[in-house]
């Protein structure tokens, strides 16, 4: 009787074979902060924690197809894209969007974690004029940033004229990702609205893999979820902390990250507190045996 | 073969054995009837699953029935283990389905988690507001005969074991409110199951609070805006009445099926041994308890401790 709403997010993506970045860490990430995940796949990857092996794209008709489906049919609010590989991908990406009103996060990403390229080289201009200037938060990292503001990056002043410039470039709002600056604590720059937010925290020592992939998916999820511009950027920030430090150690390379830690933790709570010896700990982890 | 009744189905599990499948789970959904009978065939024996049918055409229910018995393989339980913990799992995940599109309801393979991960705040915030009727003194006229409630549901809710609330209620106890017990899951009978209706009809109404029944409260709720209800329990047919605990369940549906909106506060006039009640809702029990100081006359803030 009284109409109630799940939000609703999407990612347009690659998959990710291992299950650690891609579509499947994007709706992962969705699922863990409450929002209902729907996906367009770009690319099949064949890929592990050490590496990619093989790419697929996918047709750019039936990328666009698998957008168009999902909008007809369910409100989402809005979206995220991660490998978009070619121009012809990101031609009909754009287009699609722009015939709906959807609030974009944009990782614009180049490289897995492991270093595998994702996106054509000769592509990579495409992805500046075409995704870019619609992004309503994009999310470069380091080198992103510096290949998409044609500058080096080396300090945080650095980060924060690169920002300016993308957001020149017509993003509306700039998260630069500090990750791989050197120094004992990481920085993040948001720029917004003529304005810079700093994030300062303690660097995590490990080598994580889909921590692009669930950053701009947890962005994508707490706008879903009505939160503005800052607000999502930083819950999502705060978010990002536990899934790095309580990655999944699944393979012999990357470790990827975990974004249902804080939510198990959540589950625990009362559990502990109210001990039922009948119950085991609910963990995603295990002894090895 | 052709399946028409549950025979035909272990007779399918077993041809589908021979023809090596080591265990063979025959889901029945699409057979008739008001409960739903899955049959697992493994090592030469049948294990039945029954289950009340969940009125919804949901949409991947086979693919989270067989990824739950993966992750639980992947878990280390044994095959007859694994299918009956997904079974379980596949209860919640179909009934409380996400309705976001125009055609089937995607199961929700979240909702267990999600309570779990609720449990600790909805305990938190019953406790709280249950400090707050004791240390309110404009409660203490309103606290009923009975005993006066204060609920909270998780979001993902079924049964009482889903609402926690205040073990032994809140009683009058000299001149103040004194919670009996502590908040605890399945405390309470009656303001659970008029939550669990509420919440039929608004998933977000999730918190009840029960006072003893009072006019100028009723006038004042009415004057702050808020939907006030009412049912009489002398209209309850004597088919209801017969069954234990259906009359509230009854009278909130009747006030909501006559009014055609979900209430703020819904009230009787009880008849012969019942109290004449007023219940408040609202989302939270914190809101709850808002809702009804707004409503009560001031009066000077006595704290007991």
């Amino acid at each position: 009787m009284i109409e109630t709403e799940v939000p609703c997010a999407m990612t347009i993506a690659g998959s990710d074979s291992c299950g650690g970045a891609g579509i499947e860490a994007d709706l992962k990430t969705f699922a863990a902060l409450g929002v209902f995940g729907t996906c367009a796949i770009t690319a099949i990857t064949a890929q592990n924690t050490q590496g990619v092996y093989d790419i697929l794209p996918i047709p750019p008709s039936m990328v666009k197809r698998q957008i168009e489906v999902v909008l007809e049919d369910i409100s989402v609010k809005a979206a995220k894209t991660g490998m978009l590989y070619s121009k012809e991908i990101m031609e009909a990406v754009a287009k699609t969007l722009d015939r709906h009103e959807l609030r974009v996060v944009v990782d614009p990403v180049f490289r897995a974690g492991t270093g595998s390229l994702l996106i054509r080289e000769e592509d990579k201009e495409a992805l500046i004029t075409t995704v870019v200037p619609r992004s309503f938060v994009i999310t470069p990292n380091k080198y992103e940033a510096e290949d998409i503001a044609q500058m080096k990056i080396r300090t945080i002043d650095h980060m924060k004229k690169a920002a300016s410039i993308i957001g020149k470039l017509g993003a509306k709002a700039v998260v630069v990702k500090g990750g791989h600056l050197e120094g004992a604590d990481v920085t993040d720059i948001l720029h917004h609205d003529g304005e810079f937010k700093i994030f300062t925290k303690p660097r995590v020592e490990v080598e994580a893999h889909g921590g692009g992939c669930t950053f701009s998916a947890a962005i994508a999820a707490y706008l879903a979820l009505d939160y503005g511009v800052v607000e999502a950027v930083t819950k999502a920030e705060e978010f990002m902390q536990n899934a790095i430090a309580f990655g999944s150690r699944v393979g012999k390379g990357r470790v990827p990250v975990n974004p249902t830690a804080s939510l198990f933790n959540e589950a625990e709570k009362h559990r502990r507190l109210f001990l039922d010896p009948l119950l085991s700990p609910q963990t995603n982890m295990k002894l090895k045996t | 073969m052709k399946i028409r009744t549950i025979d035909h189905m272990k007779k399918a599990a077993s041809i589908i054995g021979k023809l090596g499948a080591k265990a063979v789970v025959v889901k029945g959904g699409h057979l008739e009837g008001a409960d739903v009978t899955d049959i697992l065939h493994h090592d030469g024996e049948f294990k039945i699953f029954t289950k009340p049918r969940v009125e919804v055409e949901a949409h991947g229910g086979g693919c989270t029935f067989s990824a739950a018995i993966a992750a639980y393989l992947a878990l280390d339980y044994g095959v007859v283990e694994a299918v009956t913990k997904a079974e379980e799992f596949m209860q919640n995940a179909i009934a409380f389905g996400s309705r976001v599109g125009k055609g089937r309801v995607p199961v929700n393979p979240t909702a267990s988690l999600f309570n779990e991960a609720e449990k600790h705040r909805v305990l938190e915030d019953v406790s709280a507001a249950t400090k707050m009727i004791e240390g309110h003194s404009e409660f203490l006229p309103y606290i009923a005969e009975v005993g006066t409630q204060v609920a909270m549901a998780l979001p993902y809710a079924s049964t009482k074991r889903h609402v926690a609330a205040v073990e032994g209620r809140i009683v009058k106890f000299g001149e103040r409110a004194r919670a009996v017990g502590c908040a605890r899951f399945g405390a309470s009978d009656h303001v659970a199951r008029i939550i669990l209706t509420v919440m039929k009809h608004d998933p977000l109404k999730r918190a009840a609070l029960n006072l003893r029944y009072d006019q100028d409260l009723v006038e004042a709720f009415k004057k702050l805006g808020r939907v006030v209800l009412s049912f009489d329990r002398k209209l309850e047919p004597p088919e209801v009445k017969a069954m234990e605990g259906r009359t509230l369940v009854w009278g909130v549906e009747e006030a909501i099926k006559a009014t055609g909106r979900v209430p703020d506060v819904v009230y009787d006039l009880g008849e012969v041994g019942k109290e004449p009640m007023i219940r408040v809702l609202g989302n939270s029990a914190m809101d709850v308890v808002e809702k009804t100081l707004a409503s009560m006359k001031p009066r000077k803030h006595g704290n007991p401790h």
